[in-house]
Formats: structure tokens, C-alpha cells, sequence
């Protein structure tokens, strides 16, 4: 994402936010449309299951929905949307141990992810199930930095943590990924 | 430079920000067969992560936010799920218990039975439920996976 775009979007949200917060009930809904499919595909990344995803999602946009006014104008609207869900996400991924591990039986038996498989190309399928095999923690840092597109900086803030921390984390991701992805091939390169 | 300070600015070096210490970054690169792998792993990596398309949130989730919203709290999706399962449940054991006892030939097979319950459930279910082959061990999955809020 180019910093230029980043900035008018953040102005944007800036406003949609004031107007949610002077009564306007279509802010919160345009929020929404903006940032649903970001912040659904963070958390399915994170918990790895679409029905998990959906739930979270409500969740995160009900929290916000009352605590936004409290909103500091500090940060961007979407790190602090991102914050709230990452948050969210890993204390959901890290509560479901049990869960996971019957949602595994059942992906072992060959009958994928019980909400359903909505992605459809093998590839996707593919870094998904490698991705499920990383710690909560560094799929976060790889979803955030390669499926969001957010900076080193961006991330850093999101999870609270110093860049060097967060390429740490992303360095550790890599080589865990890489005998995991190792069969996934693409095209050649342009 | 050694290989820690390799992996601590191979990042920087990716994103085309590395100017100060550059000439050290590729010496080690061309000295260190290990480090020169792990930034070509790195690069695959990034080519496969970058080909993979974001899943889309399910449409009708907007309109469970902006119910739940109005009333103030989260509507009970889980909930929902689990009285899902509990449907499915009592059909599963109605099923299995007509199946050990021989029941009545014109009782609906298992396979109708699962039928009359959500296709999640159903999903779930044609997975699960050929490897209970009697009463206590169905109850025993059912059982499991309730606690389990699955």
C-alpha cells in the first residue's frame, strides 16, 4: 500500500469515525465495508477456520462499535482496528487447542474445513494449511506483512512490538515455512 | 559480518532500503552458501505468499453485526452451532440406536435422518460418523464434542 494512499484513506476513516461518533448511522457501516475483508482475512489466518473467522469478526466490529468513543485520534483507525483483531484472534487461537485438534481430524480425513473451503484454487488451500502449522504468533506477523500488505513499522505498532522484533519474527516464519511450501510451485517469474 | 547480522538486515536488503553496510551484506551473501539459501528461500516465499488471494468475508455477515449491534451484544453464532450439533446429535442417536436394534423398516435410514439437520452439520457429520459403529461410542463423540463448544 503507497503512503499516499494510506494517508487519504486514513483522513477518510478519521471522518467516518467523527461522523459515527455525531450520530451518523451509515459511518460504522462504511467502516465496515472498507475494512470486513481485511480484517476477516487476518482472522481466518490467525484461527483458521472460517465459522472462527466470522464469529471473531462480529465480535471485533461490536467491541468497536462501543468503544469508539474512546477512540484517541492517536493512531490510525485501521491500526487500531488491526490491533483490537490480532489481539482478539490470538486469545481465540490459543484458547481452542481441543477444537483445533478435532477440526484436524477432520481436515486429515479429508473433508477440509467444516465451514467450508472458499478460497478454491490449490495454492490457497496449500499456504493455508502451512500457514496452520506456524505458531499463532509468527502466522500473524506473515499474514499481516504478506496477505495485508502492511509495513515492518505498520506491524510494529499493530502488535505493540519494536521492528527489529518483528523481523525477527518474520525471519523465524520464513524458515519454518519454507519445507512447508516447498511443493507449492508458481509460474515462472515475469 | 556474520551470519545473525545477515539475517537482521536481509529485510531491509529485500525491500531495497540496506544502503549503509550493503557491500558487507553481499560479501557475506557470495562467502556463506547458508545465508545466500535462506534468502533465496526467503524471495520463494514472498512469490508464493504474494500469489495467494484473500478470502472474502461471508456476505451475510454484516447484517449479523448490525443485528448484534442494535441489541448491544455479539449474537451466539457458537451457540447457534452447538444447537446445531444437538440437533444433529439426537438425529445421529436416533439413527445409530434404530441401526443396533434392528429398528422398524419403514423408521427413515441414518442417511435421511442426518439430512433433516443444517449442512454444516451434515458435513460434519458424514465425516465422523462411520467410525462410530455403536450407542456408547456415538454418545461418547457427541458428548466430546459438545464440551468442546465444537
Amino acid at each position: 500500500m503507497s503512503e499516499r494512499a494510506e494517508s487519504g484513506m486514513s483522513g477518510d476513516d478519521a471522518d467516518l469515525v467523527r461522523r459515527h461518533l455525531s450520530g451518523d448511522p451509515a459511518a460504522f457501516r462504511l467502516l465496515y465495508e472498507k475494512y470486513g475483508d481485511k480484517v476477516f482475512a487476518s482472522a481466518y489466518r490467525i484461527v483458521g477456520e472460517h465459522h472462527a473467522a466470522a464469529d471473531l469478526v462480529q465480535e471485533v466490529f461490536v467491541k468497536i462499535h462501543g468503544e469508539l468513543r474512546n477512540f484517541k485520534f492517536e493512531s490510525k483507525f485501521s491500526t487500531w482496528l488491526f490491533r483490537v483483531t490480532v489481539n482478539h484472534a490470538l486469545n481465540r487461537a490459543s484458547e481452542g487447542t481441543r477444537h483445533a485438534r478435532i477440526h484436524e481430524k477432520i481436515v486429515r480425513d479429508g473433508r477440509g474445513d467444516p465451514g467450508g473451503t472458499r478460497e478454491g484454487r490449490p495454492i490457497d488451500d496449500e499456504v493455508h494449511r502451512a500457514l496452520q502449522q506456524l505458531s499463532p504468533k509468527l502466522r500473524t506477523v506473515i499474514s499481516l506483512r504478506y496477505l495485508e500488505g502492511l509495513s515492518y513499522e505498520e506491524i510494529a505498532e499493530i502488535l505493540e512490538l519494536s521492528i527489529g522484533t518483528v523481523k525477527s519474527r518474520l525471519f523465524l516464519a520464513h524458515e519454518t515455512l519454507r519445507p512447508l511450501l516447498k511443493n507449492v510451485t508458481l509460474g515462472p517469474e515475469p | 559480518m556474520n551470519c545473525q547480522t545477515f539475517s537482521d538486515r536481509v529485510f531491509d536488503f529485500l525491500q531495497g532500503s540496506l544502503r549503509e553496510g550493503r557491500a558487507d551484506f553481499d560479501a557475506h551473501r557470495a562467502s556463506c552458501p547458508a545465508c545466500a539459501a535462506r534468502l533465496d528461500g526467503i524471495r520463494e516465499n514472498e512469490r508464493i505468499l504474494g500469489a495467494v488471494r484473500a478470502p472474502s468475508a461471508p456476505p451475510d455477515l454484516w447484517p449479523r453485526i448490525a443485528a448484534a449491534v442494535a441489541q448491544g451484544r455479539p449474537l451466539p453464532f457458537r451457540g447457534l452451532r452447538v444447537a446445531s450439533f444437538l440437533a444433529a446429535a439426537a438425529a445421529l442417536l436416533l439413527a445409530v440406536t434404530l441401526l443396533a436394534t434392528g429398528g422398524a423398516p419403514k423408521r427413515p435410514p441414518l442417511k435421511l435422518v442426518v439430512q433433516e439437520v443444517g449442512p454444516e452439520s451434515q458435513r460434519a457429520f458424514r465425516s465422523l460418523v462411520p467410525k462410530y459403529e455403536d450407542v456408547d461410542a456415538a454418545t461418547a463423540m457427541v458428548d466430546t464434542m459438545l464440551r468442546n463448544d465444537y
